[in-house]
């Protein structure tokens, strides 16, 4: 069994003049224990926005329906995050700069975690907060943490956030573009200490990218979003050699090589307010054919695991062509 | 930031197409208290500058001794009663009304004026002069204002002039500032810079860039300006410092109306209402526009 | 922090200067002298009150005389109230003052943050609503509305308040006074921290501490409460001149024998060096409050602290 399935997933806000924004558009994602899966997309295509509502963190005005069920609870119909945001899903942002609480101590953010999830004493949570400090090699832990968030670098604080994240022991970190602040050089430690951490606790990792070297570097399984929906999703390997979705090859294709020349996607992904019909991809498709704008595609299984919603995997003839 | 912001920012898109103003405007008509504070100011304002005195035979300043203290009533042709030398407070209100509002958009204008001025030769020139001034500007937010108008009024004559004079040396500090930090970050902006290129002359960018987008924000400040400027000219007429005889305003009225409560408490109710309704409306408009010019979530 | 202290104080320097002289222009700048509003006294009466308080010494020689004794914290003797000098007279004000001031400002700040904290808990709900309604009809109504209300429905109406009869020591005559000039400055401060608040609620370490599954009272009070306090610190000094000046007039209306007073009949007498002294002592004060203020930024900001 899944350790967290997500079913039909759509997220909705009100915009201007009773308009509706369509951020997430019935997207279908299962998680198992023990492997990192990638999501990856352009900004907006509402991969944060999936992770958010998981983690029951959306705007009140988000309108969310579908199924999250997580462990077999149905988060979305209960909304009992309680006892699970936080301690049995954790989630590390984009920015350690900001994402940090300027006003108060390491020790006070880290040990408030183990103090309302595990009940502990000041005390034991400050050991426990050292101890996970060390893991992530924070020099001096035991110093560090009366410190306050200005006075360590964008690495040393997104260490800080990923031990605040698994004082709990999760089941699932979402690490949502956990790298993308950070320079390469102090990226690829974060990646490294993220592996480590995929093998020694034994637990989840749902990464959310817009990089695919991340995926590559990191995930056992990829799945592509575009426009609020999952285009292509299979283990990572197959994805990258043989890319069913056109946009999944854009993607691909668009990854800066040394051998080769860049090549950008064309065009700019759809507003929210304005999804195409058919195939949100039609527009910007090298490929789109008859029924693109005026049907939607429906996810096709290539082979075990990977699948992809294309209309040229019905058509034979136009794929070959 | 990643897309947690998405939807905020694609919120916006609509507006984009109407330009600045009209997302502006559209979120201004949707807001109720904004809504009710236009309709009440407008209806005040018919009914002072217009329609007021068609409705009251009376002259702000006629004693009818044989009519003092004349309690309120719809029926009685004193809608409002009269006063302890029987003077009619209907028309009182409607004549203070008219000068307190008067003050109030002069007072806010001058301060305007200077405001502008002041803090965009600063935030676009910059540098010593900006600093200079500026520090200037936090000298003299220090000091205690409102004692130095109550000296310049009690030594200098308690003149209509003088009070706009007065009041506007105070207010032109916050509007500076604000005006100053505008012109800073519009100086920097891509958007001058692109017009730079393309050719445009400094006028023209000021005139076609730079005045559009100081507009709301000095907008905004001169609708909170006014009942600020209210507020102090009541305070000093209060006082017995500001609007003098026969003329009146309703800080006046209130200051009679306050001494008089305990016999005729109509002669404050009122004043003191019409007073507080009409900065209120002005503090809800200016909120609103506020709100519709910088559309975060509140 | 020391060093800090210091250093706002020579800051101050060149602000109480610009004090001191703006206020002695201006009020010899008046037409008029302190003498020339009775009837015409004969003139060696006259030259010898001009001696006595050096009005016959040229103006330059005037200042400096009056800049230094300034400087030594002597505000000199009254022009009307012969046998006080100023400092006596500010003397038997400030406690009246300062208690009227000091309980109005920790009332305005203290239920100002309270009700503004409250309107942030239930954002978006009638609560929210009716609270700021209600906050910014308080700073549509100015105290001298609220001061005559207060007295006609709690003194003359209902019997539950005196009015005045200010002694040292009541309470009482007290309560009137505070809330009248209070409640203006309460509601500012509610609007304040309600928005400084929900603009926190924003950034980017309060989504972190709802990711940590904190709960909604350790995220407001905990986390969000300290930076929201920023821009209510920062309107302390505004605040205060604001309580001061309201003084004005709450003294006058429930006659409280307190420096607002002194002030007003100062003026009205041209009582030149009373009304300069008050004037600088409201500056002085005021400048005070603002080294407070920066203070109280370093205690509320480890960034700040860091640099002493």
């Amino acid at each position: 069994m899944a350790l967290l399935s997500i079913e039909g997933l759509r997220v909705t806000y009100p915009g201007m003049q009773g308009s509706l924004l369509h951020v997430v558009n019935g997207v279908d994602l299962e998680l198992y224990a023990g492997e990192v899966c990638a999501v990856v997309g352009e900004s907006g295509s509402g991969k944060s926005q999936t992770a958010m509502a998981a983690m029951g963190l959306l705007d009140e005005q988000a309108q969310v329906s579908g199924v999250i069920r997580f462990q077999g609870n149905d988060l979305v119909a209960s909304k009992a995050w309680h006892g699970v945001r936080g301690s049995r899903i954790a989630m590390v942002f984009q920015d350690p700069m900001s994402a940090l609480n300027p006003y108060l101590t390491i020790e006070r953010q880290m040990t408030e975690v183990l103090m309302v999830h595990k009940g502990c004493s000041r005390l034991d949570a400050r050991d426990r907060a050292i101890k996970e400090l060390n893991h992530m090699r924070i020099p001096d832990a035991a110093r560090s943490i009366m410190r306050y968030p200005h006075e360590f670098s964008g690495g040393m604080r997104q260490r800080v956030l990923l031990a605040m994240a698994l004082l709990c022991e999760p089941d699932l970190l979402i690490a949502d573009e956990a790298t993308a602040a950070l320079d390469v050089t102090v990226q690829a430690q974060i990646l490294q200490l993220l592996k480590e951490v995929r093998d020694s606790h034994h637990m989840s990792i749902w990464i959310i990218t817009h990089d695919l070297g991340v995926v590559a570097a990191l995930g056992d399984r990829v799945a592509v979003m575009y426009a609020g929906r999952i285009v292509e999703t299979g283990p990572v390997q197959e994805v990258f050699d043989q890319p069913a979705h056109p946009y999944t090859q854009a993607l691909l294709e668009a990854m800066p090589r040394d051998d080769q020349p860049l090549r950008p996607i064309r065009g700019q992904p759809p507003s929210p307010a304005a999804i195409p019909p058919g195939c949100p991809f039609h527009p910007r498709c090298p490929r789109c054919f008859d029924p693109c704008d005026k049907e939607m595609p429906r996810g096709m299984s290539l082979s075990g695991e990977h699948k992809a919603a294309c209309h040229l995997l019905s058509h034979p003839q136009e794929l070959a062509s | 930031m990643n897309e947690m912001n998405a939807p905020a920012a694609s919120k916006k898109q609509p507006n984009t197409n109407l330009g600045l103003y009209g997302g502006a405007w559209l979120r201004l008509r949707e807001n109720r208290w904004a809504r009710w504070a236009v309709w009440v100011l407008a209806i005040l304002l018919l009914l002072l500058f217009a329609v007021g005195p068609l409705l009251s035979p009376y002259a702000p300043d006629h004693a009818d001794w044989d009519h003092i203290l004349v309690r309120p009533g719809l029926m009685a042709s004193h809608y409002l009663g009269t006063d302890v030398i029987g003077r009619d407070l209907f028309a009182r209100i409607m004549q203070g009304g008219r000068i307190s509002l008067m003050v109030g958009f002069a007072g806010a204008l001058v301060s305007l004026l200077i405001g502008v001025c002041y803090g965009a030769i600063a935030g676009f020139v910059g540098g010593r002069l900006d600093m200079f001034m500026m520090r200037l500007v936090d000298l003299l937010y220090a000091l205690p204002f409102m004692f130095f108008v109550i000296l310049l009024m009690v030594f200098f004559g308690r003149s209509f002039l003088l009070i706009f004079v007065a009041i506007g040396a105070i207010n032109w500090l916050d509007m500076a500032r604000i005006v100053r930090g505008q012109a800073m970050s519009l100086r920097n902006l891509a958007f001058i810079e692109a017009a730079r290129v393309y050719g445009q002359s400094t006028i023209g960018i000021l005139v076609r860039h730079v005045v559009p987008n100081l507009l709301g924000v000095v907008l905004v400040y001169a609708t909170m300006t006014i009942p600020q400027v209210m507020m102090i000219e009541a305070f000093l007429s209060f006082l017995g410092l500001g609007v003098q005889e026969p003329l009146t305003s309703w800080g006046t009225l209130i200051k009679e109306g306050a001494d008089l409560m305990e016999v005729a408490p109509y002669l404050l109710i009122f004043p003191g209402g019409c007073f507080a309704l009409t900065v209120l409306c002005f503090n809800m408009l200016g909120d609103g526009l506020r709100d519709a010019l910088d559309p975060k979530e509140r | 922090m020391l060093s800090l202290i210091l250093r706002r104080l020579l800051q101050a320097i060149p602000t109480l200067f610009l004090l001191i002289t703006i206020s002695f222009a201006m009020v010899r700048a008046a037409p008029g002298g302190p003498f020339s509003t009775e009837r015409a006294l004969p003139p060696e009466v006259e030259r010898a009150l001009q001696a006595r308080y050096h009005l016959d010494e040229p103006l330059p020689q005037q200042y400096l005389r009056y800049l230094g004794s300034v400087v030594r914290g002597d505000l000199g003797p009254s022009f009307r109230y012969e046998e006080y000098s100023v400092n006596d007279l500010i003397a038997q004000g400030i406690p009246v003052t300062a208690r009227l001031g000091l309980f109005a400002m920790a009332l305005a700040l203290l239920v100002g943050i309270g009700l503004g904290i409250a309107a942030a808990w239930w954002h978006h709900s009638t609560v929210d609503r009716l609270f700021m309604l209600a906050a910014v009809t308080g700073i549509s109504v100015p105290s001298f509305v609220l001061a005559p209300l207060f007295i006609l429905l709690f003194a003359v109406l209902w019997h539950w308040l005196p009015a005045g009869g200010y002694a040292p020591g009541t309470i009482a005559p007290m309560v009137l006074p505070v809330l009248a000039l209070a409640l203006p400055q309460m509601a500012y401060i509610a609007r304040l921290t309600r928005g400084a608040m929900l603009e926190v609620l924003r950034s980017p370490f309060i989504r972190t501490a709802r990711a940590k599954g904190l709960g909604m009272r350790l995220i407001l009070l905990r986390h969000a409460l300290r930076p929201a306090l920023i821009p209510v610190l920062s309107y302390a000094g505004p605040a205060l001149a604001g309580l001061l000046s309201g003084s004005v007039v709450v003294e006058q209306i429930f006659g409280l024998p307190g420096i607002g007073r002194f002030f007003i009949q100062g003026a009205l007498n041209r009582d030149y060096t009373l009304v300069m002294g008050v004037t600088i002592l409201a500056g002085v004060v005021i400048i005070l409050m603002n080294l407070l203020v920066d203070l109280a930024y370093m205690a509320l900001d480890p960034r700040l602290g860091a640099r002493g």
